[in-house]
């Protein structure tokens, strides 16, 4: 067997996870783009994921 | 007048049948059960010479089993013409007659039938309305299923014979049943005997030794034969698509239903590694078609589960298995035991524990016995299909579901083979609606808060409310909230705000508290760093985090690096004492806003920060609040601020305007002032709590598994307080899962659940697939709702990996992945059941270190235990310690009463306290080593009574070993069940004791053998002293010399 592919998925907050490729993505999740093994799925998300602030609380705080 | 009789060699499955029989020989679990309608217009006496001309035809049915020189022989004894006991319904109504059939037929077919007497069958003659019927029980040493089809028709052809008579319609018998015997040990020996068994070893190599099905009841020590069925109907036309996608893959039907078989149990106990139990029919001479007998063979079919395959995958897989292990299937089943599993584990049934048998129409009658040989058996036929199971084991109600799931899977299976497996439905849509509601947070939500919002609301309330007690200082509320506010303007005034971290590195005390509320109202969030962390530590942390600044008292202050500042008392004092409002912040502070980092630890890596919000806290203190009343009046504070248990003392009691009493358990400031209303442990704290220091209103437990053991002193103690098992990792905001103990209620011995699901929390249990698992199967824990903690501070990979998408909430929203096992009791709570990485096996087996835990503990001279799998010398032992004065020797004696074999410890060891975390949970890592040797295992002790001299020598001689001791076990030294039937028969030929077979199974050791032995004799020579019964041994022994 193959390793499983994952995806790298985002929300409207803007919050990152991954989610197994061959399985329906759930509501309000987005494919962000980029596809691989768990753990490139992960490395990926470590580079992307710069602000984790939820993107609706960004901008209020003082950093 | 005697009759005339011969013996042969037993057949091999003759032998196995026996040797189980033994472990309770007064069992009918071996029962086969075989009515028969005579035809209208044959009288009593007909009917009993048609069957007497059947018994007279086939030896089987004139055999019974013997040992004779320890080994076990068939006796055929010559035909003898038996009357058949008759009795008349004729004259019943009709409903009556058919109760009263019933109830005889039940009555007949649960009288155990002896092995070691003729004949091997029962029967009756049962006069219904018009004709007769005949009740007929054979031993299945003697009679197989097919036997039960040649049986019909013999008397079929026999009554037609006396109606017509013609010669009877029954083929020629050119050998009978001990003909088969002795050929088949002729064939199966020497060189053919070892290929075959190569075989069977290679193909179980590694295979799991017992199946990981989730039960209602731990294994106890000993298996019985004790059962029971529930029934069901396969849905119509289910078998006919069985057909049709058995006919697709080249395969049999019984092949489908064998995979549906196998992936339900891999559903259901997650291994993906199944082993079924199948019969083959072993009749593959012609001469044995027309034989009665016992020709069956089990064998072992390995199913491969892995890889999420599709059904059709899983088929092919079943199909090639299958004819392989048919290709293999005359190897004598007892042998493969043998071969692969010397060491018998009398919890658990060798090699296979489940089976499956496809029986379209055999004439069987399916009484039900309350008897089972597996674990669970499935009896499929096109008509009633029957689920056989342990009810040592299981419940009904489980039964029943794993019965339903299968009718379930399996018509999802046949209806979309190319599905996977792990995708097919197990719940029914009712189930699966209820499974997923408990996923659903139902609190109304109101409007989301801030702990500052709620501090201040209690300060505003209870001004002059004593808030906090520290080293007999004590701070009204008023003067709390001012002193917070000022430090928090000041904190502003330093450029800290929403969004924020601080960390406070301060020990307990006064300062602390003020800090850690100024954090919040200046709206940023605080970080815990423990002062008395060692200072790499505290470094990590402080690094990790990175804070906008370290608040330090004087002592402290050397501690961290940079510039902290320093709260010496005049720190702020010159700002204003009125609370914060929005304009005094950076930015308005708000719900969605963290309040506080906490790092935790975890089994591997480096700690990481959980960042959690306000909303989360509120969420859980609103819950916490109405749940402990005790938060309104003093609540004991001994925990670090680091370790998230203690925001239920700290933060519920200053949101109840209760008061918070900072002292460390073994300080006398924690019990100044009278007992504390509120108290929140770890179940590692419980031996710590005498009556000053225990709790009024509620002892809160967390942080931990809690067992019943544990809990069972303070109770007993303090019988009219409530006692609450809060389940919460940092992630999930201290508590979202609770079980409450009210005053006075039992708690049954062994874990104690975790309860359900909290206001503002959603219990998924998940399997693999994140599908959801039905009731009472094991899942992972993930948790949904408000109380989930943003992530990891700066982990957004280890963030991702743990907060999922939820595909059972709303749009968005995510659900934390706990790592934690646990499962739905019937009641609709939670049992908790450990990390997801600490499944530790040892030797194949599961353990559960819980159960063994509260073994240990149900020992009255145990106050605290704890065990644990190591792997000191490469092998993983599985070892318990023990605080108290208990004696080592009975602790393992009550522990190999209580529990299977394999959660025995190898080693016990006795410490004076048990390590704890700084947390006060127990520190694992900090458990020692176990003594290198056991001593008392490995020397020799000379056997110390006649009694033990004779088993020793019996053991010795059977199994060629040159010394055995006292403290030998029988199976450690290489005996097997065949040469443990020769010991038995050695012993009871040496001091004619009857010992049955499960005497040594039970008590394999010599000086429990030989004390089991005594009893006997004891027993048996009532009125004889035990001098006298020594001296009878005595002489035994010499005379055998």
């Amino acid at each position: 067997m193959s390793e499983p592919r994952f995806l790298v998925v985002r929300n409207d907050e803007e919050q990152y996870s991954i989610w197994a490729a061959d399985r329906e993505l759930p509501a309000g999740w987005h494919d962000a783009g980029f596809a691989g093994s768990r753990e490139e799925c992960l490395a990926h998300v470590d580079e992307v994921w710069t602000d984790m602030r939820p993107r609706s609380v960004r901008g209020e705080g003082t950093s | 007048m005697s009759t005339r009789e011969w013996t042969f060699p037993a057949s091999y499955a003759q032998e196995r049948v026996w040797l189980a029989n033994q472990l309770d020989a007064g069992s009918p679990v071996f029962n086969v059960s075989i009515p028969w309608a005579f035809p209208a217009g044959v009288d009593a006496d007909t009917a009993g010479d048609v069957l007497n001309r059947v018994v007279a035809r086939h030896e089987a049915l004139r055999t019974h089993l013997r040992v004779d020189d320890g080994a076990l022989v068939q006796v055929v004894r010559a035909h003898e013409p038996t009357p058949l006991p008759t009795v008349d319904l004729g004259h019943l109504p009709a409903d009556q007659r058919r109760a009263e059939f019933a109830r005889l037929r039940t009555e007949l077919a649960r009288t155990p039938i002896p092995l070691d007497a003729p004949p091997p069958w029962r029967a009756r003659l049962i006069r219904m309305e018009d004709a007769w019927t005949l009740v007929f029980v054979a031993h299945h040493a003697v009679f197989d299923s097919h036997s039960a089809v040649l049986f019909h028709a013999e008397l079929a052809a026999f009554c037609e014979a006396a109606r017509t008579g013609a010669e009877p319609a029954v083929p020629e018998l050119p050998i009978q049943y001990a003909d088969f015997a002795v050929w088949q040990r002729q064939q199966l020996t020497g060189d053919e005997l070892d290929r075959q068994l190569a075989f069977w070893t290679g193909h179980l190599a590694g295979a799991p030794p017992v199946t990981g099905l989730p039960l209602d009841r731990p294994r106890p020590a000993r298996l019985g034969f004790a059962g029971d069925e529930v029934r069901f109907t396969l849905p119509d036309g289910l078998l006919d698509r069985v057909g049709a996608l058995a006919a697709s893959a080249q395969a049999t039907p019984y092949m489908v239903l064998l995979a549906g078989f196998a992936a339900l149990l891999s559903r259901i106990s997650g291994d993906t590694d199944v082993v079924v139990g199948v019969s083959t029919a072993g009749r593959d001479n012609p001469e044995l078609a027309s034989l009665i007998g016992m020709f069956v063979n089990p064998v072992a079919l390995r199913c491969d589960v892995s890889g999420d395959p599709t059904f059709t995958t899983l088929l092919h897989r079943v199909r090639d298995g299958l004819l392989d292990a048919m290709e293999h299937g005359q190897t004598p089943f007892q042998r493969i035991v043998e071969a692969v599993h010397p060491q018998r584990d009398p919890s658990v049934q060798p090699i296979f524990q489940t089976a499956l048998n496809f029986i379209p129409d055999s004439g069987l009658d399916p009484v039900e016995l309350g008897t089972t040989k597996d674990d669970l058996a499935f009896d499929v036929t096109t008509a009633e299909c029957r689920l056989v199971y342990r009810t040592a084991l299981f419940d009904r109600a489980t039964a029943a579901a794993v019965a339903r799931r299968y009718v379930r899977l399996l018509t999802a299976a046949v209806a979309e083979p190319d599905r996977a497996v792990g995708a097919l439905p197990l719940l029914t849509d009712d189930e699966r609606e209820l499974v997923l509601a408990a996923g659903t947070a139902v609190a109304p939500d109101g409007p989301a808060t801030t702990v500052v919002d709620e501090v201040q609301r209690a300060a505003a309330a209870t001004p002059d409310g004593t808030a906090l007690v520290r080293d007999g200082v004590t701070l009204r509320y008023a003067e709390l909230n001012a002193a917070a506010n000022r430090l928090a303007r000041l904190l502003v005034a330093r450029g800290l705000g929403p969004q924020t971290r601080v960390a406070l590195a301060l020990p307990r005390s006064v300062e602390l508290v003020v800090a850690l509320l100024a954090v919040l109202k200046a709206g940023a969030a605080y970080v815990p760093v423990d002062p008395a962390y060692p200072a790499a530590r505290i470094a990590y942390l402080l690094d990790d985090a990175a804070p906008a600044l370290v608040l330090a008292t004087p002592d402290t202050a050397a501690l961290v690096p940079g510039e902290p500042l320093v709260l010496d008392g005049t720190v702020g004092a010159d700002q204003p004492d009125a609370d914060l409002t929005d304009a005094d912040r950076l930015a308005p502070l708000r719900p969605h806003h963290p309040a506080y980092v906490l790092h935790t630890s975890g089994s591997t890596g480096r700690p990481k920060g959980v960042v959690v919000e306000h909303r989360a806290v509120t969420a859980y203190l609103a819950w916490a609040r109405h749940t402990y009343p005790g938060l309104a009046g003093v609540a004991l504070l001994h925990s670090p601020v680091s370790f998230d248990l203690t925001v239920t003392g700290l933060l519920g009691t200053l949101t109840a305007g209760g008061t918070v009493r900072l002292a460390a358990l073994d300080e006398p400031a924690a019990r100044a002032g009278g007992r504390p209303s509120f108290l929140k442990v770890t179940p590692s704290h419980l031996p710590l709590l005498d009556g000053e220091l225990s709790p009024t209103a509620d002892l809160v437990i967390g942080g931990e598994a809690l067992t019943a053991e544990q809990l069972a002193d303070w109770r007993a103690a303090h019988p009219e307080v409530a006692v609450v098992n809060e389940y919460g990792p940092t992630e999930a905001t201290v508590g979202c899962v609770a079980a409450r103990i009210a005053p006075g209620e039992p708690v049954p011995p062994g874990p104690v659940p975790i309860g359900t699901p909290t206001w503002h929390t959603g219990a998924l249990l998940l399997d693999a697939a994140l599908q959801p698992v039905p009731p009472g199967v094991v899942g992972e824990l993930h948790v949904t709702g408000v109380q989930l903690a943003r992530g990891y501070h700066d982990r957004p990979g280890l963030t991702a990996a743990r907060f999922l998408p939820c595909p059972y909430g709303p749009p968005g929203t995510r659900m934390y992945a706990t790592g934690d096992l646990a499962r739905l009791r019937p009641d609709g709570s939670l049992d908790y059941l450990g990390r997801r990485d600490d499944q530790v096996k040892v030797r194949g087996m599961r353990i559960e270190l819980g159960e063994v835990e509260a073994a240990l503990l149900a020992h009255p001279d145990v106050r605290a235990a704890a065990a644990a799998v190591r792997v000191d010398n490469g092998e993983p032992t599985l070892v318990g310690y023990l605080v108290g004065p208990a004696d080592a020797d009975s602790v393992r004696a009550g522990l190999a009463r209580e529990l299977p074999a394999h959660l025995v410890p190898a080693a016990l060891v006795r410490l004076d306290a048990l390590p704890l975390t700084p947390n006060g949970k127990l520190d694992r890592a900090a458990l020692p080593a176990p003594a290198a040797t056991t001593p008392a295992k490995d020397s020799y002790v000379a056997p110390r009574t006649d009694a033990e001299a004779l088993v020793a020598d019996v053991y010795a001689d059977i199994l060629g070993v040159e010394k055995v001791g006292a403290l030998d076990d029988f199976f450690t030294l290489g005996g097997n069940s065949l040469r443990g039937m020769r010991a038995m028969a050695r012993i009871r030929a040496e001091v004619d004791v009857d010992l049955p077979m499960r005497a040594l199974f039970g008590s394999p050791v010599v000086a429990d053998l030989a004390a089991q032995l005594e009893q006997r004799i004891a027993a048996e020579l009532d009125g004889l002293s035990d001098t006298e019964v020594a001296a009878l041994l005595a002489a035994e022994e010499d005379t055998d010399r």
